[in-house]
């Protein structure tokens, strides 16, 4: 019986593979200051699919909101800017095996990732909000009954709604923000999680006062992640984001790409002085 | 700050046809080295060889792509091995190609008949001499057209080293997508680029296929 | 620091991968089965003396065969919506996946008909029997026996390509096993769970295609 057999060798196969890679704990080391100056090469993390936070201009060129602080970042170190491509799903994975020395991917301060990654003080505020239909009754979760929601998985709006699950509402999930929007767009789902600064960039593709902001959810903090053990690292983070508060620079970063003032944001990115501040329950 | 579609988006599109081209030249040298060691070993006569060869190819041919390049990508840094990302997709399309390829060539090999190797071994040829002079030259000629049909896979499946931050077609696909909100016209320019690599190979290999059934 | 493995947290989630794998199974069942049908279809078309089917079914299958799933998923999910036509992420999926299917098996299918030799299609005639009596017992049958392995090897290949449809946001097991990543954040963990799952469904796949050659396409011993 040959398939017997192979499925005997695959599995015990498995089983070896899965021990082996089990034993073996490897290496993502702390990250220090001293190593990333030494090395001559910050790789930050970013998301390039994010209007307005990292995507491409009409060049080509890489830009947006995390790009910009990315390369202010590396210049105050007085190292070279390399950005790693990362997409809300796969961040946490490049960071802690060490693809990445930082992220600075549109990735706001939840309780659930302070366990897993080290959060220097946060660099801007982020608001979800749900966008729908003009003229759709939907003030909440409790209207979301027959609704068919789209999300950017692993993002706060899916947690937020995942966390709500309203009955009778049928969760959608894809893979980043263009693909969710474009789901709205061709009337997939009835309404989506994402972010105010998405509503004029819809207006403009879908022709204006047909889709607008319906609630909003929460203020997120945004900041950078780095690996558990690298503390030294996170606190030179934090005091760059003070010393490009206090200078006016971050403000600037801000009104350009995302518009209007940036709001106080808590000093650490630790405990649960850092989490978002819910504004529709 | 959402663009139109223009021109320079379909050309920013096109642009990452060399990463693919690229990706899949690797992919395809890399799987073309290994997989002919694994199409040798599984058509081995030691029983323990064989058996390796065909848990490899029952592997790889078993589980998605994307989960082994992400494996590979994620799994080596974890287990204490600083890779870039080069060198993390030809290690994963290297696996990936020489699994299949290793499949094609050992049917090639066992298509040639049995008495052509045994004839040689009455003559005293080694076994590499016996393979390199007798038994290869004549499976490479049943093997092309599956090979060349391969390559299509390949050159379609690297539009998975996008998942791990290749900035390939698909990637510069989605990132004007994102930049757009258009998907449907970028993934629609850049199904047109793979057409137009694809296409061609395609024909190539039904061709050859058909060029060797005529002579057998 | 150095990555701890830790599976234990996946426990919790385990009815959720066992949900997964049966959407995974059932989307490949339901695609697969479609598949057959069209690439059946699709091959018939190929020898017809219309030249318009046989160009349409050569243009499907080129289209198919030259272009990457991810493309064919969205237009059937996010282009098809403007001309009207809208469908459930799960129809979208089972319709991507068995055009796909079909396109493959088609040519599969194709190739085993030709091997049939043009005898046998006489030979049908001259014992008087229908062109569909032909067709079924002395074609397809025959050229199934010849190419089932290579047909089976195309099916696996359509189970793990349901993998791909979870950028739809169609449910299935990397689409779940995605989600339980964002919650855990036990990337390796998850993900290697997850190969050895749909290795175990490609095994069982496998398995079962080996199991109906025997049964039904070997020859009678008696």
């Amino acid at each position: 019986m040959k398939w017997v057999e192979s499925f005997r060798r695959t599995a015990v196969a498995s089983a070896m593979f899965v021990l082996a890679t089990s034993a073996v704990a490897g290496a993502a080391a702390a990250q220090t200051v001293d190593s990333i100056k030494k090395g001559g090469v910050l790789k930050i993390g970013s998301q390039v699919s994010q209007v307005p936070w990292g995507f491409s201009d009409a060049s080509g060129k890489l830009t947006g909101f995390d790009i910009e602080l990315g390369e202010m970042l590396a210049k105050d170190l007085g190292v070279k800017a390399e950005v790693t491509p990362v997409t809300s799903s796969n961040r946490v994975a490049a960071l802690l095996t060490g693809q990445v020395d930082v992220l600075a991917a549109v990735m706001g301060i939840f309780a659930d990732r302070q366990k897993v990654v080290l959060f220097a003080r946060p660099y801007t505020t982020n608001d979800t909000i749900y966008i729908g239909k003009v003229g759709a009754d939907i003030k909440g979760w409790n209207d979301l009954k027959g609704v068919r929601v789209g999300v950017p998985r692993g993002t706060p709006q899916d947690i937020a709604i995942t966390k709500a699950a309203p009955a009778g509402a049928t969760i959608q999930r894809f893979d980043d923000d263009a693909a969710t929007v474009q789901a709205l767009i061709a009337g997939q789902v009835d309404m989506i999680g994402g972010a105010a600064t998405q509503v004029p960039n819809i207006a403009q593709v879908a022709g204006p006062g047909k889709f607008e902001q319906k609630f909003v959810v929460a203020r997120a903090y945004n900041a950078f992640a780095v690996r558990p053990a690298s503390r030294e690292w996170a606190g030179y983070l934090s005091d760059f984001v003070a010393r490009k508060l206090a200078s006016g620079e971050l403000p600037a970063l801000y009104k350009k790409w995302i518009g209007g003032e940036l709001a106080q944001m808590p000093t650490t990115g630790e405990g649960e002085a850092a989490l978002p501040i819910s504004v529709v329950q | 700050m959402i663009r139109e579609f223009g021109l320079s988006e379909a050309l920013a599109i096109l642009s990452g046809v060399q990463s693919t081209i690229l990706l899949s030249l690797i992919a395809f040298a890399g799987g073309g080295v290994v997989g002919l060691a694994i199409a040798l070993m599984r058509t081995s006569e030691r029983a323990w060889l064989r058996r390796c060869a065909g848990f490899y190819i029952d592997f790889f041919q078993g589980t998605p792509l994307l989960m082994q390049l992400f494996l590979v990508f994620y799994g080596l840094p974890v287990l204490g091995y600083k890779v870039n990302p080069w060198v993390a997709v030809t290690i994963g399309f290297t696996l990936h190609a020489s699994a299949f390829l290793g499949e094609v060539w050992r049917g090639s090999i066992q298509a040639v008949p049995r008495g052509q190797s045994e004839a040689a071994y009455a003559l005293g040829l080694s076994y590499v001499s016996r393979m390199r002079n007798v038994v290869l030259p004549q499976a490479m000629r049943i093997s092309v057209a599956p090979t060349v049909g391969f390559m299509v896979q390949l050159i379609k499946g690297t539009s998975l080293a996008a998942i791990i931050g290749f900035v390939e077609l698909s990637r510069a696909a989605q990132i004007i997508a994102s930049a757009t909100y258009k998907p449907l016209l970028a993934y629609g320019c850049a199904a047109i680029v793979y057409f137009l690599l694809c296409f061609p190979l395609s024909r190539l290999s039904m061709r050859l296929e058909k060029r060797f059934a005529v002579k057998s | 620091m150095t990555y701890q493995f830790d599976f234990s947290v996946l426990l919790p989630y385990w009815e959720q991968l066992l949900r997964g794998c049966w959407l995974t199974v059932l989307l490949s069942a339901i695609s697969i089965s479609a598949g057959l049908v069209i690439g059946i279809l699709t091959a018939l078309a190929k020898q017809s003396r219309f030249a318009a089917a046989r160009i349409a079914a050569s243009t499907y299958v080129e289209i198919i065969r030259n272009t990457p799933f991810l493309v064919q998923v969205f237009f059937i999910f996010f282009g098809l919506p403007a001309l009207g036509i809208s469908f459930q992420p799960w129809s979208a999926a089972i319709l991507a996946l068995s055009l796909n299917c079909g396109a493959f098996s088609a040519e599969v299918i194709r190739g085993g008909i030709d091997a049939i030799a043009r005898g046998q299609y006489e030979a049908g005639t001259a014992l008087g029997l229908k062109p569909l009596q032909i067709f079924r017992h002395i074609i397809l049958k025959p050229a199934l026996r010849i190419i089932f392995p290579a047909l089976s090897g195309q099916f696996v290949l359509t189970l793990l390509t349901t993998s791909i449809v979870s950028s739809i946001s169609a449910e299935e097991l990397t689409s779940i096993a995605q989600s339980i990543d964002t919650m855990t954040f036990r990337s390796f963990e998850i993900y290697i769970v997850a190969t050895i799952l749909y290795l175990t469904m490609s095994f069982a796949f496998a398995t079962l295609f080996k199991l109906i050659d025997r049964l039904y396409f070997s020859y009678p011993v008696k």
